[in-house]
């Protein structure tokens, strides 16, 4: 049993769960958001009536926070292959996070008009 | 017949041991030295090639798969024995057989036909 | 032909080196790589490698040739020499003790954390413990593994953390006895093996497939594992 504090999930499995479902969400609303731009007239008005609905501020946030952690999975197992020494390997998970954390709550200030 | 064929064959053999008396090894390192290792097996080889070909000789019999044209049949008054090759003197002694029951009645010995 | 091996005696070299050795093969021969390797020895004592079996039962001779690991004594020169070359290097990842034999302790401790033995404490019977051919079956593919490296060398995941990732090897290991009818440890072991970094390395690259000498499979292993682990998860 290999103990770690800087992954995301309390286990391997949990990680690997977030990865896969984070994915499906982000492909999600992807697709959802080609879809809109390809069959309708994209202007102000659409693009801001499209993202005064609750539902899509909330699809919205979703997908930030799935790109959140599917960032940090993903950027934690790229940082623990490449990067052998713990004070820059740290420093730059450290980073990441904040760099995450930074981009979620602006989003929800963007989304809310906070 | 057998007997002169067996002589030439000791003869070679003991050509080879002159030839094996004079190696030397050329890789003297003490990293995983395989040379070293091949060389004492070598040394083992010759020894036991030494002592079959000479305990060979001296059981006059078949027995097995220890097989001879000139001695066809087994001898179970004088080889139903073990052999005892001693090297220091090239000679070849023999051994009572331990028939001391364990579990089981003793299987007593008889031709062997098929 | 134009060998050119991998050389490093740590007494007498302060760095490995390549050395370019010419070889006849005789005309019309399909020898292996094990073969070349002894005639080589012959002239030059002092090349170093493991090897004892001879047939592809022992695992002792696994090496890169050609880039690909492999086991020397079958693989045929016809199938690794390109344009009359063959390079023979050492298992790459692990450390070289001299010339192509490697430290396979890294190996050896993560395939030690998987529990390679069967875990059954309650009373033996008086005959064996039966299994039924069906059982057995699920173990083919999984007990034949002879233990080379050549599959946990050959996986990236496994160069960047050979002491936390288990490796193909190990991991195929592992499903050989979480797959055991006669085992009861299944709980621990899945316990033992549910972290970030022991099963979930493995990202599909599947190198490890491509270079057993023995064709089995650790993917297809590994992703047996994650579904018993997603379902005592979830």
């Amino acid at each position: 049993m290999v103990s770690s504090v800087t992954n995301l999930g309390r286990s391997g499995v949990f990680d690997w769960l977030i990865q896969r479902v984070t994915a499906y969400v982000l492909a999600l609303y992807t697709l959802f958001l080609l879809g809109f731009m390809v069959f309708s007239d994209v202007n102000y008005e659409t693009w801001a009536a499209l993202f005064s609905q609750t539902w899509f501020r909330i699809f919205t946030l979703l997908a930030l926070l799935s790109i959140g952690a599917h960032a940090w999975v993903g950027l934690w197992t790229v940082t623990t292959d490449y990067i052998k020494a713990m004070a820059p390997r740290f420093l730059i998970q450290a980073l990441c996070g904040l760099t995450m954390f930074v981009y979620v709550i602006w989003g929800i200030q963007i989304l809310w008009g906070l | 017949m057998t007997v002169r064929a067996w002589k030439k064959g000791l003869q070679k053999l003991e050509a080879i041991g002159e030839r094996v008396r004079n190696t030397k090894l050329t890789d003297t390192s003490n990293a995983f030295n395989t040379a070293r290792i091949e060389a004492l097996e070598l040394d083992n080889l010759f020894e036991v090639a030494l002592a079959t070909a000479i305990s060979a000789f001296e059981r006059k019999e078949s027995r097995g798969a220890h097989a001879r044209n000139d001695f066809t049949e087994r001898d179970d008054e004088n080889w139903l024995k073990h052999s005892m090759y001693f090297p220091l003197d090239k000679r070849v002694g023999k051994r009572d057989v331990n028939f001391a029951p364990k579990t089981v009645e003793t299987f007593q010995p008889k031709v062997r036909t098929y | 032909m134009l060998v050119s091996l991998y050389r490093y005696n740590p007494e007498t070299d302060s760095a490995p080196y390549m050395q370019d050795v010419e070889v006849d093969i005789p005309e019309g021969k399909d020898l292996m790589v094990l073969d070349v390797l002894n005639l080589i020895k012959e002239r030059d004592s002092s090349m170093a490698y493991r090897r004892s079996c001879r047939e592809g039962v022992c695992g002792s001779d696994g090496m890169n040739m050609n880039g690909t690991n492999g086991l020397a004594c079958i693989t045929p020169m016809s199938q690794v020499v390109k344009k009359n070359k063959l390079v023979l290097r050492p298992l790459p990842g692990l450390p070289v003790i001299r010339d192509l034999v490697v430290d396979m302790s890294l190996f050896y401790k993560q395939y030690e954390k998987v529990m390679p033995y069967l875990v059954n404490d309650t009373p033996a019977p008086a005959i064996e413990r039966l299994q039924t051919p069906e059982d057995r079956e699920k173990l083919d593919g999984l007990y034949e593994c002879i233990l080379c490296a050549c599959c946990s060398t050959a996986c990236p995941s496994f160069w960047w953390n050979p002491d936390k990732f288990i490796g193909p090897s190990g991991l195929l290991q592992a499903y050989r006895f979480l797959a055991d009818s006669r085992d009861t440890a299944q709980a621990e072991r899945l316990s033992n093996l549910d972290d970030p970094f022991s099963v979930f390395r493995c990202r599909g690259i599947m190198n490890c497939v491509s270079v057993c000498p023995k064709g089995l499979n650790p993917t297809k292993a590994i992703g047996h594992i994650r579904n018993l682990l997603l379902q005592r998860a979830t």
